[in-house]
């Protein structure tokens, strides 16, 4: 079941300011799919995503939840399920209680209820806690008794609010595996959101980036990250971020950009470069290293092989071919080929 | 450590002279005869015989039990409903916390007067807009009564209770709320359950205040009666002494107050190490 957003708007007071957290956004999660909603704090992804979970009342637009209009539908009639930040497990309650609870609220009789705790527990590898109380979990347990939770009910819409930010980095990337996996074996459409690009580029079908409550791009995260639609998708996804140097540098007169990626750019000897200058500092991050080389002032960044990377102060050339260049224009940096 | 006492010193003086050597001395004069006048003489345990016969001290315990089975379960409802229902931060509860904080702060006399005047059976509005249904002329009107009136200084059990509501985490509702969770199923199986520990702490010292707080409105509204259906234990206390000049059987039923206190106390420490908040 597919979740459709059409021109949602939300905005909150603040002190007496109004601030726009969400405009005019649209938005499709298709059936089974995942999307993965990415941009910087305050860029309104956990608004959007408590809209349509309906802990938030848009301002104006429409949700839909598999077909069905529930806008104005209270949060437990809308038949999806979240997953919070913080996990929000009932801390009083065992596993078991906690996984069952959506169930028990709404009647289900109890050796039903029973069978689908323990099925989701299953699912999860959550079975030797289920008597333990939330207290009692590590962080990775916590997380997964938050998913069963979700999972039990079987909704016809995921809703994740960044599950993977309190996790050490070792658990996250192993949890991130584990959750796209397990989204893709039950075909359950998802809604993810969070504000590291390496999740959005790894676990969607779709990633959206937003900034200031409007989405800069869509689409496929292979092509969102080659064809970048303006210089702040390009910068947001991509660790380290492209290079945007002014064109004159490259002996252009105009006032546009132009943006290479940090691994497009081949160190090459000073003489023989596209671009040239001396290298300010090198960060070694075990294969790889970063190469920060000062083009007349401006800061490029080079990613190569850590034992290619040159000394601090070497004079380098800095090489890229043509197809690997884009342009981005105007006040908001759009992108043109 | 010098400084440490030195700077203890006015409360251990206060506390030596007005609480410890009273004490002592009523659990010395709780073994003899003393009526003010004339030198205590030891009776042995005379006193404590005449503890087990005497039907009027059972009568105030018994009264003193229906006090505390009315008293205790108003007076937590009240402050737990005054927390749920002011635990948003809004204008309305601004101004609403410290109302409902107010009545505990009017002193104990000037607040027995106040009902006083409110269910006098001859003019007071109450009695009369009830057509003087009896509320402090019959043992069971004032039975009620008192309980009721107590219940409206909730102010410290109140603002505990608010304390333990707002320390549970907000998203655990909305938790519920996209969970389907009804108003009373979340209230009886998160809010409810979630406060417990603090309730229950609250009840077992509402049980002990309740145990002396009603001394002030039965000596000046209702004089222990009518009946005596409001004669409390430490009125009882009060009028063996100061009315009978029994001073040394005064002492040994405040004696047996303070140890049936003291249980009380220590069943509250148990629960409290078993029932950590969550």
């Amino acid at each position: 079941m597919s979740i459709r957003v059409e021109e949602l708007s939300k905005s909150f007071t603040v002190r007496g300011h109004e601030l726009s957290a969400l405009r005019e956004v649209t938005l499709e999660v298709p059936d089974g799919k995942m999307t993965v909603v990415v941009g910087p704090s305050g860029s309104g992804k956990t608004t959007l995503l408590r809209c349509i979970a309906g802990l938030e009342e848009a301002d104006g637009g429409r949700i839909e939840v598999g077909g069905r209009d529930v806008t104005t539908v209270a949060p437990g009639h809308r038949d999806v399920a979240m997953v919070f930040q913080d996990y929000a497990l009932y801390p009083h309650l065992s596993v078991r209680d906690n996984i069952a609870f959506g169930l028990h609220a709404r009647r289900m009789p109890r050796p039903e209820a029973d069978s689908k705790t323990e099925e989701a527990a299953r699912l999860l590898g959550l079975e030797a806690v289920l008597d333990r109380e939330p207290g009692a979990l590590s962080g990775g347990e916590r997380q997964r008794v938050a998913l069963a939770r979700a999972l039990v009910r079987k909704p016809e819409a995921f809703l994740l609010d960044e599950p993977l930010s309190n996790l050490d980095a070792e658990l996250r990337a192993q949890t991130r595996l584990e959750i796209r996996e397990l989204q893709k074996r039950l075909e359950v459409t998802t809604l993810y959101v969070t504000h590291d690009q390496v999740e959005a580029l790894t676990m969607g079908d779709t990633v959206v980036v937003l900034r200031g409550g409007r989405i800069e791009q869509m689409g496929r995260p292979r092509d969102v990250y080659e064809t970048p639609a303006n210089a702040f998708v390009a910068r947001f996804l991509g660790s380290p971020p492209m290079n945007l140097l002014p064109e004159r540098l490259l002996g252009g007169d105009g006032t546009a950009v132009i943006g290479v990626r940090p691994e497009r750019l081949a160190l090459v000897a000073a003489s023989e470069g596209r671009l040239r200058g001396p290298v300010v500092a090198v960060e070694h991050i075990g294969a790889e290293a970063v190469v920060h080389v000062d083009v007349s002032g401006e800061r490029a960044l080079v990613r190569c092989d850590a034992r290619r990377a040159p000394e601090s102060g070497a004079e380098v050339g800095l090489g890229f071919s043509d197809s690997d260049v884009h342009r981005f224009e105007g006040p908001d940096g759009r992108a043109v080929r | 450590m010098r400084r440490t006492i030195a700077l203890a010193t006015p409360y251990l003086t206060g506390l030596v002279l007005l609480i410890a050597l009273p004490a002592a001395a009523a659990s010395v004069l709780a073994f003899t005869e003393f009526s003010g006048v004339q030198p205590p003489r030891f009776t042995g345990a005379d006193n404590l015989r005449r503890l087990a016969g005497d039907r009027a001290l059972w009568r105030s315990v018994g009264n003193t039990a229906i006090y505390i089975v009315l008293a205790v379960p108003l007076r937590l409802a009240a402050a737990t409903a005054f927390a749920l229902l002011l635990q948003r931060h809004t204008r309305t509860t601004a101004v609403a916390r410290p109302v409902a904080y107010l009545p505990t702060v009017v002193p104990d006399v000037a607040y027995a007067l106040l009902w006083l005047w409110l269910l006098n059976p001859l003019y007071g509005p109450i009695a009369a807009s009830l057509g003087s249904a009896g509320i402090l002329t019959e043992p069971w009107g004032a039975r009620i009564a008192l309980p009721v009136l107590g219940a409206f200084q909730i102010g410290e059990a109140f603002v505990v209770a608010l304390a333990a509501r707002r320390s549970i985490s907000p998203s655990i509702y909305e938790a519920a709320a996209v969970d389907g969770a009804s108003p009373w199923f979340t209230f009886s199986r998160l809010t409810l359950r979630l406060m417990a520990p603090v309730l229950a702490l609250l009840a077992l010292r509402d049980v002990i205040l309740s145990l002396q707080v009603n001394f002030v409105p039965a000596l000046l509204m209702t004089q222990g009666g009518p009946r005596y259906a409001t004669t409390y234990v430490p009125l009882y206390v009060y009028q063996t002494a100061f009315r009978y000049f029994r001073l040394g059987y005064a002492s040994t039923i405040a004696l047996t107050m303070f140890l049936l206190t003291v249980a009380i106390v220590f069943v509250q420490y148990r629960i409290a190490r078993r029932w950590r908040p969550a």
